[in-house]
């Protein structure tokens, strides 16, 4: 189980044009489970990649259990990894799949079937063990891929997008195994995907990487409901943003005037008068009432423009008279129709200030 | 936009029958989404109504004529590929003009259109680049422009987002039903994510192994799931088996592995029969401490993970079995692992299914 | 859909006109691949009692001539074998260099391994000939004051005679390092990552996870290499001495008017090349390859300290396999070269131990014998032969292709497209002489035209070959359902997107063909008639004991197919 550090890691490609890793610094505890998320593109499978020791790094220093492994070859560092395209050995059955790790160390034929039995029932597989990686399902040559990987019995688990190859549905189930073998074994897991979701649900903490940096690291909760960039707030779930100018900071709120004229009140510190900051609050904390209720701060009036159904809830989009377009997550108990007035309200205390980013807002939020 | 019917449609590869015996009617100027597992048929489905494969059996009408004959240069029908497909030998331009040069239009015209439609997609500046310069999310774009460009009256989409990242999909989702709407084409997708199906279409067939498992409009689907399989792929879904009690004017009771008691609204099925109750992890209603009541079930918190807006609580019941909760984020901070809890299942919310030939297992897998 | 009224009645002019397309095909196929392939077998049935006269019953040798068949076919099947295994041998570890590793001068090396299949061999031959067994080669360089060895020694053990063995072996090693060099390739290098991630040692890796699953493609190249060295004609006539090869006796007695013997023999190499594809086409359409080894090594109970070595030698001896192949191919492609452009300055005005002009490099190519002027004409109808043979099978290979690739049935063509592919070329040409010459439809007769049709003959399948590999690498066929999807007919298909995307293919194709064409032997000879090419006029100069010239010959051909390879290599990047 042991801790993994990255000190000043960097890593270029294409003759410098590429930057894949940006010096980084990164501690993962032992025994966690962290997760690297970001878009594609970012760098975030070559910073596995490095610790695994398929790619080198031009600069900086890994180190696992204190120790340090830039010059350990990839067989003997002691990693247990699973990869996106599953990598099942196609000549091989799912016993000597999984049996494949043992088998190099020398070990026996009795004790690996052994070993294979013991894993199998861990991960509750209902698969004949003669059976050949394409007669199976794609979840389920991922989870023999997973045992195969445990069979290493080692402590480092690195999950390279080990979902984004499956159907949507086999993912929401097998994204819980993966967080309960983890933590039944102990073993510390580094896990790297696009999917924010799957990130947020099955983390101890998460690391924003965007082109090549880490923009912010967190528990999953920490982040999206208290992220420091824009970026953080804008890649975890979904968040409306708009951008205004301060007129008023004092105590614990801040008054902003954005588009239209319209002042909205938010619990933020420590800001200038005549600041240019971005606004930024989650869907599902904008309250749509087709009344105006006293009690309500921040009421703006606007009307539904499209609607889209996810099942129990729905996304509004609505459009504010001072024509700011929001998204709201509303219970799908209030079914308002395209053309509804409405009237949108934005707690001050979800509303969340950030300083208005260097390069620009539109360039802030692209996700590639 | 037209009308699009097949009757009876079935597909062999060798011994796998891909598509088995299908029936759709699918209506002018709808959105019209064909969800299932992978290998479920989708693909084969989209390229028989293409006409890029031929059906052994059944007939393929568009506005009441059978195509079954006619070859998809034919048909006049705009078709967005799973990995897009873009010509890689070809410019952004002439990928995007490729269908207006080949059908033989008018230089003039096809300068029109060309410029008219990467504008729309935004990628009139990337015109002379090649497909492999571009992102994933542009090309997807110029996928799509291509298939719009001579303004088909049918266009096919075959997973048009599974190529993209998580959050870019979630994003593209929205921008994708205007695109797709704005021409009045009637439009045939086909995905295997769910929140894609519910979000974008008007209407929703559900296919598994080939066969035709229901189709309604997502409401319906969601709220009156016909098959375990449909609730367990529509919605986010609890089981349980029991069997049934008693049976009155008002519902009836079911008992569940253990002994603990469920109220329903259901009188479909007779007393000793087996059954499957079902509810949806937002429908369950749950307290801390135990709350006496005559369907009270008690359990303790097992698991709580983030889901942004959501959380999601597994609760271990008494009698071993486990239930999953999904509730707003606000509410579900009040919950901490190891609370004892009382779990109840309102009657207007559950839902009773016969229990299955199969066997539960087997309707409940996803692949 | 288009349908016009042709003498009252109805014909769809879209199914009209790929019905003729296909027939077309189907018919050049016919008339101008497989009916001289296989022309032969068909003589040998019709004209038995004469065969079975001549070769088995003869009333002067009784069965001699059978007995002599017999024990060429021994002799060139031992040759054919030991050269494969030693193409194995070399084939593994430079076919793994040139799969995964990249370095300095990569490309050099990917142009030597190119370089015996586009080499006249006959040229080759002569160049290997004088390396090993004159004075101006190895002999010379130590200071030995002769040859290294004899034109006749012969390998203990094994019981062959070197130059052969070594001619075979660098004109055949290219086939298995090719193959299994694009079966690596076709192979995730991810695998060998993942099997590393779970402890496994280089070496472990590749016997454990690339070896088994790039077999097919060992096999596959093992197949051809054995088939080319069967009918290894060119070079081998050159370095054979008193030895006789299958393919140097067809030449030998149809050169006689022996045509029974040659004929039967011929026969018999095209059943067994046709034999031969059988295994190869199993192989290549069954993907699941040999999983039994490691379970191999754990019965015989060496696995262990198998395991513990693959982790030593990763480590300290990974250079090996590198330093195997670069010896190799310096001593057996470079060298020869080396050696050849080295004499023909040395020969340039004089022999330089004689001192006579006579045996000067210039005299030959202008003096009385005047080979300058045979060598510019052969030149003329090499290249004639080359272009014409090419730009033919070009046209039949494309509409192959494509038949292929839309029309199901056509599929046994691809198989069967191997055959002349493994069939040694003296067969082959004399299969084409027996039907098109005078003894069959009398329509050609020996000379350049005939030389024509029988490239033809071996081209075609390369075309294909090389055509369908780029075809089903670059993953054409979901570019066609798109274009058609946007309105495109099956010919706008053909012609705005499958074949601009397999272009490089069918380029590749078209330039082995044509430098197979210039150094082909075999065939030539056969039905060359008195039209010389540049590879036969070199044996005749050998012949000729024409040393000069024919140094110079092979310089001048050496030149030549360095030039073409370097434009082969330019138009498949």
């Amino acid at each position: 189980m042991p801790d993994v550090k990255l000190v000043n890691i960097s890593k270029r490609y294409g003759k410098g044009r590429i930057i894949a890793a940006d010096k980084v610094n990164l501690e993962i505890k032992d025994g966690e489970y962290f997760t690297i998320l970001g878009p594609s593109g970012c760098g975030k499978s070559t910073l596995l990649k490095i610790i695994a020791g398929i790619v080198k790094p031009d600069e900086g220093e890994v180190y696992v259990g204190g120790k340090l492994i830039n010059d350990v070859p990839i067989e003997e560092r002691r990693i247990a990894m699973v990869f996106q395209n599953i990598l099942l050995f196609p000549h091989m059955n799912v016993e000597e799949n999984i049996g494949y790790a043992p088998r190099v160390k020398g070990i026996e034929r009795e004790r690996r079937a052994k070993i294979v039995e013991e894993i199998v029932s861990m991960l509750k597989l209902t698969l004949r063990s003669t059976a050949f990686p394409d007669e199976l399902s794609r979840g389920a040559q991922q989870k023999v891929s997973l045992a195969r990987a445990i069979a290493s019995e080692t402590n480092l688990f690195l999950l390279d997008e080990p979902l984004s190859a499956l159907d949507s549905r086999v993912r929401l189930e097998l994204r819980y195994e993966l967080r309960r073998l983890v933590k039944e074994l102990g073993v510390t897991a580094i896990h790297v995907t696009h999917d924010q979701e799957e990130a947020m649900s099955i983390s101890d903490r998460i690391a924003i990487m965007k082109h090549g940096k880490i923009i912010e690291v967190g528990s999953p909760v920490e982040l999206y409901l208290g992220p420091q960039e824009v970026f953080t707030a804008h890649f975890l779930g979904k968040m409306n943003f708009t951008e205004g100018v301060v007129i008023e900071s004092s105590g614990g709120e801040c008054l902003v005037e954005v588009s239209g004229g319209v002042k909205i009140k938010t619990k933020a510190k420590g800001r200038f008068t005549r600041e240019h900051v971005v606004l930024a609050i989650r869907p599902e904390f904008i309250k749509l009432s087709q009344t105006i209720n006293e009690n309500n701060k921040n009421v703006i009036e606007g009307r539904i423009i499209e609607k889209f159904y996810t099942g129990s809830y729905i996304y509004y989009k609505v459009k504010l008279e001072n024509g700011i377009e929001v998204f709201t997550l509303t219970e799908a108990e209030k079914i308002y129709k395209d053309g509804d007035k409405i009237y949108a309200s934005f707690p001050p205390e979800y509303v969340i200030l950030f300083k208005y980013p260097e390069e620009g807002l539109e360039k802030e939020l692209s996700l590639e | 936009m037209i009308n699009i019917k097949l009757i009876g449609v079935t597909k062999r590869f060798g011994t796998i029958t891909a598509v088995d015996n299908i029936n759709l009617d699918i209506e002018r100027g709808e959105l019209f989404t064909i969800l299932g597992p992978t290998g479920a048929g989708k693909t084969t489905t989209l390229k028989l109504i293409a006409g890029l494969l031929k059906p052994d059996e059944g007939e393929i009408y568009f506005d009441g004529q059978l195509v079954n004959d006619v070859p998809p240069e034919e048909r006049d029908i705009g078709f967005v590929f799973q990995g897009y497909a873009l010509f890689p030998h070809m410019t952004v331009w002439e990928n995007v003009t490729y269908g207006l040069l080949v059908r033989g239009m008018d230089p003039e015209k096809v300068e029109r259109i060309g410029r008219e439609i990467l504008s729309k997609v935004h990628l009139l500046e990337r015109a002379d680049s090649y497909p492999h310069e571009l992102s994933g999310g542009m090309q997807q774009r110029v996928a799509l422009a291509r298939a719009l460009a001579s303004g088909s009256k049918l266009l096919l989409l075959d997973e048009p987002l599974s190529a993209l990242d998580a959050r870019l999909r979630e994003e593209l989702r929205f921008e994708l039903r205007n695109i797709v709407k704005e021409t009045g084409a009637t439009a045939i997708q086909v995905t295997h994510d769910k929140y894609e199906a519910l979000q974008l279409s008007d209407r929703i067939a559900i296919l598994r192994k080939g066969k035709v498992v229901q189709v309604d409009t997502p409401v319906n689907l969601f709220t009156k799931p016909n098959s375990i399989f449909v609730a367990n792929f529509i919605c986010d879904m609890n089981f349980f088996e029991g069997i049934v009690k008693k049976v009155d004017e008002e519902g009836s009771i079911i008992q569940l592995r253990g002994g603990p008691l469920v109220k329903t609204l259901d009188r479909t099925h007779r007393v000793g029969e087996r059954v499957v109750v079902a509810i949806r992890f937002e429908d369950v209603e749950i307290k801390t401490g135990e709350v006496e009541h005559p369907y009270s079930i008690y359990g303790k918190v097992e698991r709580i993970s983030f889901l942004g807006p959501f959380v999601r609580i597994e609760v271990l019941l008494d009698n071993g079995e486990e239930v999953s909760v999904k509730l707003p984020a606000t509410i579900g901070y009040r919950f901490e692992l190891g609370d004892r809890i009382t779990v109840n299942f309102e009657p207007t919310k559950t839902i009773v299914y016969s229990y299955p030939r199969a066997g539960l297992a087997e309707e409940l897998i996803v692949e | 859909m288009q349908v016009i009224n042709l003498f009252g009645k109805k014909i769809n002019v879209r199914s009209f006109l790929s019905k003729l397309f296909l027939t077309a095909t189907l018919i050049s196929l016919g008339v101008f691949v497989f009916l001289p392939t296989f022309y032969l077998i068909s003589f040998t049935f019709l004209g038995w009692d004469e065969v079975y006269r001549e070769v088995f019953a003869n009333p002067l040798i009784g069965d001699e001539h059978w007995q002599q068949i017999k024990g060429i076919l021994i002799f060139s099947f031992r040759i054919a074998l030991v050269a494969v295994l030693i193409d194995i041998l070399i084939g593994i570890p430079l076919g793994y260099i040139l799969a995964r590793k990249n370095f300095r001068g990569k490309d050099v090396v990917e142009d030597l391994v190119t370089l015996p299949l586009v080499i006249p061999t006959s040229a080759f031959g002569f160049a290997t000939l004088i390396t090993w067994t004159t004075i101006a080669g190895i002999g010379g360089f130590l200071g030995l004051g002769r040859g290294l060895i004899e034109l006749n020694y012969v390998v203990p053990i094994i019981k062959i005679p070197f130059l052969i063995l070594i001619v075979h072996v660098t004109l055949t090693f290219p086939y298995v390092v090719r193959i299994f060099r694009s079966k690596l390739e076709e192979l995730n290098p991810e695998f060998e990552i993942a099997s590393r991630t779970l402890g496994a040692s280089v070496f472990t890796t590749f016997r454990s996870i690339v070896f088994p699953q790039a077999l097919p493609g060992l096999f596959s190249g093992a197949v051809l290499a054995f088939a080319r060295s069967l009918g290894e004609t060119g070079a081998t006539m050159i370095v054979a001495g008193v030895n006789t090869t299958a393919s140097i006796a067809i030449v030998k007695w149809v050169l006689e008017f022996k045509i029974a013997p040659a004929s039967f023999l011929g026969f018999l190499l095209i059943l067994i090349a046709s034999l031969m594809i059988l295994p190869i086409e199993y192989f290549v359409s069954r993907e699941k390859s040999i999983s039994s080894l490691p379970n191999l090594t754990e019965t015989l109970k060496i696995e262990k300290y198998l395991l513990k070595f693959e982790k030593n030698a990763s480590r300290k001896l990974y250079w090996v396999k590198e330093f195997v192949s670069f010896i190799f191919i310096g001593i057996c492609v470079i060298l020869p070269i080396l050696v050849v452009l080295n004499s023909v300055i040395l020969y340039w005005n004089a022999d330089p131990y004689t001192g006579k002009i006579e045996g000067g490099v210039i005299y030959q190519l202008f003096g009385p014998a005047n080979y300058f002027k045979s060598l510019t004409r052969a030149t003329a109808v090499s290249l004639i032969v080359a272009t014409v043979s090419t730009y033919i099978s070009v046209c039949i290979g494309i509409a192959t292709t494509i038949a292929i690739e839309k029309y199901r049935f056509c599929r046994a063509i691809r198989s069967l497209l191997k055959v002349p592919l493994v069939v040694p070329t003296s067969a082959l040409g004399l299969s084409v002489v027996l039907l098109w010459g005078p003894k069959g439809l009398g329509l050609i007769n020996p000379g350049i035209w005939l030389i024509i049709l029988t490239h033809i003959v071996f081209s075609v399948p390369v075309v294909v070959e090389s055509a369908l590999a780029s075809y089903e690498g670059s993953g054409v066929e979901v570019y066609e359902e798109a274009a058609r999807s946007l309105g495109a007919t099956p010919y706008d298909v053909a012609e705005t997107v499958t074949l601009p995307i397999i272009k490089r293919g069918i380029f590749t194709g078209a330039i082995l063909s044509f430098t197979h064409s210039l150094g082909e032997t075999g065939a030539t000879l056969i039905v060359m008639g008195r039209d010389v090419t540049v590879s036969t006029l070199v044996i005749n100069m050998v012949e000729g004991l024409a040393i000069p010239a024919a140094l110079f010959a092979s310089t001048y051909l050496i030149a030549l197919s360095l030039i073409l390879l370097f434009a082969f290599r330019k138009i498949s990047k």
